[in-house]
C-alpha cells in the first residue's frame, strides 16, 4: 500500500515553507539591491571615464589606499571624496605619503568633458607634491568608430 | 518543487515562492560576477621636471611633441607632431612610423587649456599604442621645453 506523503500534520506543522521561503525572498532581494548599486567605481565621486581604443588594465587602481584625485565636468577638484583646491591637493597628497607603503602615484579620474586646463592645474599640484607619475582612469571603447 | 497547501484550507490560495527565490538568487550571483568582473582600465603617464641642462637644438632633434591644438567651440582641436600638422585619422601610422626606429620611446603631449580631456586621453592611448613607453604631460606654456 502506497503511503502518502505529508500525512500527518503533527510532524510538518512546525516548519511553516511559505513563511520561511518569504522571508528568505526578502534576504535575497535585499542582496541583490545592494549588488545592484555598488559599482566597481564606488568610493569617490563619478565622472564620465574618456572613453579609449587600447587601455591597459590597472588591478591596482581598485585598491583602497591609492590617491585618486577627480576632476569633474564643470572643473571642480575630489581628492578622494573631499573637495579640494591647489593647495589642499598638495597637503592631501603630503599627508597622504607619510603611510609607508603607499604606491608613488596619483590615479586621475577626469571627466571626458573637463578641460585640459583644469587637469593641468590638478598635474602642477601633483608635481609640486613630489610626484611625478599619474595614472588616467579610462573606459574601453569597443568600436572602432571615429573620434567624437 | 512545489508544496501543498491543501487540507490549509482556512489561508486560501498562496504564492509559490520557490521559483522565484530561484529567479533572484540568479540574478545575485550574476550581478555579484557582474562585479567581480569589472576592470578598472588606465593609461599612464608622467609629468616631467623641466630641464634647464638641454640645450634647444638637441630637444629639437631628439624629442617629440605631440600637440593638441584648439580650434572652436565644438569643433575637434587640430593635431601637431613636432609643429607639423596631422590629421586624427594619421595619427596611429604616423607615430608607429616615427618609433619605429628610435630607440628612446619617449613622447611628449602638450595641449591647449580648453580642449576637452578626451582629445588628450586620445592621444596619449595612441601614443602607448604606437610603442612609446613614456608619455610626459607638458604643462607649462611654450617656452619650457620642445620649442
Amino acid at each position: 500500500m502506497p503511503r502518502k506523503p505529508f500525512r500527518s500534520p503533527k510532524l510538518f506543522s512546525d516548519f511553516n515553507t511559505l513563511q520561511f521561503a518569504s522571508v528568505m525572498g526578502m534576504v535575497v532581494f535585499v542582496l541583490l539591491l545592494s549588488f545592484m548599486t555598488i559599482s566597481p567605481h564606488g568610493q569617490g565621486v563619478s565622472a564620465d571615464l574618456p572613453k579609449v581604443l587600447h587601455p591597459v588594465s590597472m588591478p591596482l587602481a581598485l585598491r583602497e589606499d591609492v590617491m585618486k584625485v577627480t576632476i569633474l565636468r564643470n572643473g571642480r577638484v575630489y581628492f578622494g571624496t573631499d573637495r579640494v583646491d591647489g593647495a589642499a591637493l598638495q597637503h592631501g597628497i603630503a599627508e597622504h605619503l607619510k603611510d609607508r607603503g603607499v604606491e608613488r602615484k596619483v590615479y586621475i579620474v577626469a571627466d571626458m568633458r573637463a578641460k585640459w586646463g583644469a587637469v593641468k592645474i590638478v598635474l602642477d599640484g601633483v608635481r609640486s607634491a613630489g610626484i611625478l607619475r599619474v595614472a588616467f582612469l579610462v573606459d574601453q571603447r569597443r568600436s572602432t568608430a571615429s573620434l567624437p | 518543487m512545489g508544496f501543498s497547501v491543501s487540507g490549509g484550507g482556512v489561508r486560501g490560495p498562496q504564492i509559490n515562492v520557490t521559483p522565484l527565490i530561484d529567479v533572484l538568487l540568479t540574478l545575485i550571483v550574476m550581478f555579484m560576477l557582474a562585479v567581480a568582473m569589472d576592470q578598472e582600465h588606465g593609461e599612464t603617464a608622467q609629468i616631467p621636471q623641466p630641464d634647464q641642462k638641454q640645450t634647444a637644438e638637441e630637444k629639437e632633434s631628439r624629442t617629440v611633441v605631440i600637440e593638441v591644438v584648439w580650434t572652436t567651440k565644438d569643433a575637434p582641436p587640430t593635431l601637431k607632431i613636432n609643429r607639423e600638422d596631422v590629421r586624427w585619422d594619421d595619427l596611429d601610422a604616423r607615430l608607429a612610423r616615427i618609433y619605429l626606429t628610435r630607440v628612446e620611446k619617449v613622447a611628449f603631449v602638450r595641449g591647449d587649456a580648453d580642449v576637452d580631456f578626451q582629445y588628450v586621453a586620445e592621444v596619449i592611448d595612441a601614443a602607448h599604442h604606437a610603442g612609446v613607453q613614456r608619455v610626459g604631460l607638458l604643462t607649462q606654456g611654450r617656452e619650457v621645453a620642445g620649442e
